[in-house]
């Protein structure tokens, strides 16, 4: 019994002494990154990090705190730029908050230099699924720079940005998981959000369409909103009839199959919604009248719109591609790992079912 | 001591809800951990069928179990002794010592390298592994009826946040990701079929619990009803890690239940890391498989040499179990 104790006793005594960390840093000499902006520079890339210090926090060395808010780090490749970063600061760097990340453009569209990003991040499981990302038309690391001004970190800033668009769901929020699902999965629309500086806050602009990782260029808010209300991601929608009345849609719901002849492939959507007129004008429906009204609109417009994202764009709002194999397996077949040859003949149908409450 | 011997009993028997327990995780601790992506690249979005598919051999594994059972006096291999021979029970002895041994040795160089990649990031391989192989020499010092019994203390306490946490994944599952079915070749199917029916084979050392059982058909009894909730619970994760993630995407992922496990946002929020205490599940029912396979190990050698003692026969395990998880990670077999 004592013998079993005292191995007992040194097995655990053994890897208190060898798995404590002592040798790591405090809380307060750790630096956090909030953000982090992913940048392309002649033969390289530039990594910079928005961070938070514990110590500045606490007001107990605001000079420090005033001097580095960032880092900046140029190397050959991701994985020498984080490593240069480590180095550079040894047993500090924490990034595990990191909020959100910036990926320039010039990044998104350069497949070699994102999938290396990618694969470093995955492989070193540096950074949570769960980071927010957004991209810019510039260099990102400007956009790092506005957190001076800003009333919080950047990293904070843009979560609530997100949280504070309220009228669409979670799910229509690009995550760093939704972009390395989508570097091998290859069936889906992804749009990034796009910052650019007004006042100096980051604002979102525009949206970035990645259709199979493929980049699509930029789209409208307003297009963008109709791509989530179409994905079923979207909880409010406001839109102003050519009467002036402002209608918002709740209970959203967008169904629809696929179907095919010889010629043409034809997406059908069908909308069903609750409708509340926000502003009448002199002239407000009565109930039936309001709901032709808007379903007429609705339809119009939505194919409209369809019809020129597919032909500016080459981008199929509707996300259809994906879901494919779950409504018709011949097309399945015919159009597998061949979406764009899926998208060059296909049709809209749209119908919707609006209920004025 | 007479405390002890009064609090618990010490006859080396184990009761059917410990069997049914231990074997739980000795065949979900491994399989929920690897089979997706493994899955996902034979038989992709069918796999789910061939999950349940490959119960039909393990049944079958079961029925040869049952029917030796019935015939066995004093143990197994006393069993292929007296009806096939010596020679045919040397070589069962060597071949059970050997898969008990390469099976002792994947689990540590597995649990090894979990630990050392999300609770222990840079830590030394050779020390975590060494460290575990100690503590599962002392866990096998402490017989069958103390890992029994703790193990089924632990069953719950390890059962509850991961049905919770996968309940919790279950917001986020695209059912899109799951089509179309039976879209793959007969071929992929048989073979992912095959590759879990690979994950269901410690099922075969039941054979080696008999002399520990009150009753030989209490292994028997609880062995079918284990095999099908661990394939139930590999059905559930499959289904959710491809909902979330998409199957080109788990194909490539190495770990994606300890990934989802990272992903899902408890309500309240006030639980950041939940991804580290998730690692703790496997740890524990990985922990199980290498008790069981380097006691099974243990227990071949022992009845192939024939000497008495115990001592000598867990270092020889030891040693191999080390060689073998060493030779594992040094080839890379899974790419990790």
């Amino acid at each position: 019994m004592v013998k079993k104790v005292c191995v007992l006793c040194l097995i655990l005594g053994l890897q208190m002494l060898l798995f404590c960390g002592c040798d790591s840093a405090e809380l307060e000499e750790r630096k956090f990154p909030l953000t982090i902006a992913f940048d392309e520079q002649d033969q390289g890339c530039v990594l910079t990090l928005g961070l938070e210090y514990l110590s500045g926090v606490a007001e107990e060395e605001e000079s420090a705190k005033e001097e580095d808010e960032e880092e900046v780090m140029a190397a050959a490749n991701w994985g020498e730029a984080f490593s240069d970063q480590d180095e550079k600061n040894p047993e500090t760097m924490d990034y595990n908050h990191v909020k959100a990340v910036i990926i320039s453009r010039a990044v998104l569209e350069d497949k070699e230099m994102l999938n290396h990003l990618l694969d470093y991040l995955e492989t070193e499981e540096l950074l949570s699924r769960n980071t927010l990302v957004f991209t810019c038309r510039d260099r990102a690391a400007d956009l790092l720079a506005l957190e001076g001004g800003l009333p919080m970190a950047e990293g904070m800033y843009l979560k609530q940005l997100t949280d504070g668009m309220t009228m669409q769901k979670d799910t229509a929020v690009v995550t760093l998981g939704n972009l390395m699902n989508e570097r091998y999965n290859r069936m889906e629309n992804l749009y990034l959000p796009v910052l650019e500086e007004q006042e100096q806050k980051p604002v979102i602009c525009g949206y970035y369409a990645l259709a199979e990782y493929n980049g699509m260029g930029m789209i409208k808010p307003e297009v963008y909103e109709v791509a989530t209300l179409l994905e079923n991601k979207r909880k409010l929608y406001q839109f102003d009839l050519d009467t002036g009345e402002t209608i918002e849609l709740s209970q959203i719901r967008c169904s629809g199959g696929v179907t095919s002849d010889e010629e043409k492939t034809v997406k059908e959507v069908c909308l069903s919604a609750d409708a509340k007129i926000i502003s009448k004008n002199a002239y407000a429906a009565e109930k039936k009248r309001a709901e032709r009204q808007i379903r007429e609109y609705l339809n119009s417009y939505l194919a409209v719109l369809l019809a020129n994202s597919l032909t500016s764009n080459d981008l199929d709002l509707t996300n259809s591609y994906y879901s494919l194999g779950g409504y018709n397996r011949k097309l399945y077949k015919k159009y597998e790992d061949r979406p764009q040859a899926y998208r060059r003949n296909l049709e809209y149908r749209v119908d919707s079912k609006i209920d004025v409450i | 001591m007479k405390m002890e011997n009064k609090m618990f009993s010490n006859n080396r028997k184990i009761s059917g809800r410990q069997i049914r327990r231990l074997l739980f995780f000795d065949l979900a601790g491994l399989s929920t951990l690897l089979l997706p992506p493994l899955l996902s690249q034979t038989a992709g979005k069918n796999g789910i069928f061939c999950i349940f598919l490959a119960l039909l051999p393990a049944y079958g594994v079961v029925l040869l179990i049952r029917k030796t059972s019935s015939r066995m006096v004093a143990g197994f291999p006393d069993y292929i002794r007296q009806t096939k021979g010596k020679v045919m029970e040397k070589v069962l002895l060597i071949l059970c010592g050997a898969s008990g041994i390469v099976l002792a040795g994947f689990v540590l160089d597995t649990v090894s390298r979990l630990i050392t990649t999300q609770l222990l990031k840079g830590e030394s391989y050779w020390l975590v592994s060494l460290l575990i192989l100690i503590l599962g020499a002392y866990g096998m010092a402490g017989g069958m009826e103390g890992r029994a019994r703790i193990y089924e203390v632990l069953f719950w306490p390890l059962l509850i946040p991961l049905i919770l946490m996968l309940v919790l994944a279950c917001r986020d599952v695209n059912v899109d990701y799951w089509t179309p079915v039976f879209f793959c070749s007969g071929k992929d199917m048989v073979f992912g079929t095959l590759l879990v029916f690979l994950f269901y084979l410690p099922v075969f050392f039941l054979l080696f619990l008999v002399p520990y059982e009150k009753n030989y058909m209490q292994g028997i009894a609880v062995a079918n009803r284990t095999l099908f909730l661990t394939a139930l619970l590999n059905a559930a994760i499959y289904l959710i890690t491809l909902g979330i993630f998409g199957e080109a995407s788990l194909r490539e992922m190495k770990r994606p239940v300890i990934t989802l496990m990272s992903m899902i946002r408890l309500p309240g929020g006030f639980f950041e890391r939940q991804d580290a205490f998730m690692v703790a599940i496997w740890f524990f029912a990985l922990y199980a498989l290498l008790n069981s396979s380097m006691f099974y190990g243990t227990e071949s050698i022992k009845s192939l040499i024939g000497k008495k003692g115990n001592k000598r026969y867990v270092l020889l395990v030891f040693f191999l179990t080390f060689l073998v998880s060493a030779a594992f990670y040094k080839g890379g077999v899974m790419e990790w």
